[in-house]
């Protein structure tokens, strides 16, 4: 209770701070790495809401960011099949280029800047998260089918 | 443990919400659920940006009774900076005061502090207050923008410094017409034919565009002033840069010209 607490502040300061002060996707890295760490089918319902409240925050059309969200995570499902997708490049590879493709969709300012600062916070996020919680990470994973 | 298969249903019935919404907006029905969230959540950027945004600086550890003088003189200082801009706007004689609105800017877009400038400002008025696409942004008698999007509780104005930005405008003292555009960061005035005077420092003012439903901007509303002028002989057109005269990241509220 008090973890899903903590991620819902968490998600909701992101995305106040993403709407109001800096126009930098942070949700963006916090939910590739969470579906990552924790591949939780409640992810996607997470992923819906974020993607919603920030469309209403910036008068975009209801349910674009949303999808966004939902087809990235999809595709980090489908590459899991094929990629050990809990590693430092995977998450950097991944941030980079969903940053690219949001910053493409959404029109954000310097994209180098962010592609950099959001790749470092993915990085900064699985370190303290490995160093921390590793036990965790190796459990969580899903069975292959 | 999950199985990859459990997640595709989730997927499916997420992505069809999502699709469903987008063609809600397309058709125009989704103001209601867009009204009921704003509502909730509207309030909770304010406060975000005013504590954050607005030189507010993060003390160390702060007793609960300190907490609260903290948060007493803050809600102080924030009705002091509005007295303070309502006063300076109602002194300019134009625009009139009875087409006014005011609205306290809750975020910037497009916008990192000392890397890029914002493009837009998001306000905390919308519809129900009788805002709509196309009014103008006005602080004291200078213009910074131009509403684009308008929902129920919230609006989105484009700075005149964003690209692709135009407006008709004048020079004050020599009359010379051009347009005004947005460059990302700074405005140039272009299109001015290379036979009208362009001069350092002269105030370049709106030419006017009022449609009868309110938007468009009135004539000689002040949107920068020269700071350099390129002219070649062999162009028909000379060009201007004009430097803007508001610094935006330090407006708390702005004025909708109804």
């Amino acid at each position: 209770m008090v973890k899903i607490l903590f991620l819902f502040f968490f998600f909701f300061f992101a995305i106040l701070f993403e709407a109001s002060l800096f126009s930098i996707p942070f949700a963006l890295p916090f939910l590739l790495l969470f579906f990552v760490l924790h591949k939780k089918p409640s992810v996607f319902a997470m992923a819906f809401i974020i993607g919603l409240i920030l469309d209403i925050l910036h008068i975009r059309p209801l349910g674009m960011t949303s999808l966004f969200y939902l087809l990235l995570l999809l595709i980090v499902l489908l590459y899991d099949r094929k990629f050990e997708v809990i590693s430092f490049p995977f998450l950097i590879g991944a941030t980079a280029v969903s940053v690219i493709i949001y910053s493409i969709l959404f029109s954000t300012p310097f994209l180098f800047g962010q592609i950099f600062f959001l790749s470092g916070m993915t990085a900064g996020g699985f370190f303290i998260y490995q160093k921390f919680f590793k036990k965790q990470v190796q459990s969580s994973s899903y069975r292959h089918v | 443990m999950q199985k990859r298969s459990s997640y595709f249903p989730l997927f499916f019935v997420y992505s069809a919400l999502s699709i469903f919404l987008l063609l809600l907006t397309v058709g125009g029905a989704s103001q209601p659920l867009r009204g009921v969230i704003e509502k909730i959540i509207v309030p909770v950027q304010k406060n975000l940006f005013v504590a954050f945004a607005q030189g507010e600086k993060n003390e160390s550890i702060l007793t609960k009774e300190e907490e609260q003088v903290r948060l007493y003189q803050l809600k102080i200082e924030e009705q002091e900076r509005e007295i303070r801009a309502l006063r300076d706007q109602f002194q300019t004689t134009q625009p009139s005061s009875e087409t006014l609105l005011p609205a306290e800017v809750i975020g910037f877009e497009s916008f990192i502090p000392g890397v890029s400038k914002p493009k837009t400002l998001t306000l905390d008025k919308g519809s129900k207050d009788g805002i709509r696409v196309g009014h103008v942004i006005v602080v004291k008698d200078i213009l910074i923008g131009r509403v684009s999007r308008v929902s129920e509780s919230i609006s989105i104005v484009d700075l005149t410094t964003k690209e692709g930005f135009s407006i008709t405008a004048k020079t004050s003292s020599t009359n010379a017409l051009g347009v005004l555009k947005g460059q990302g960061s700074t405005l140039l005035l272009d299109n001015v034919v290379v036979s009208e005077s362009l001069k350092k420092d002269d105030f370049v003012l709106t030419k006017g565009s009022r449609k009868e439903d309110g938007t468009g901007s009135p004539p000689d509303l002040v949107l920068g002033k020269v700071s350099s002028v390129v002219k070649k002989p062999s162009s028909l057109f000379q060009t201007a840069e004009i430097e803007s005269l508001v610094d935006i990241t330090r407006v708390s509220i702005v004025f909708v010209l109804k």
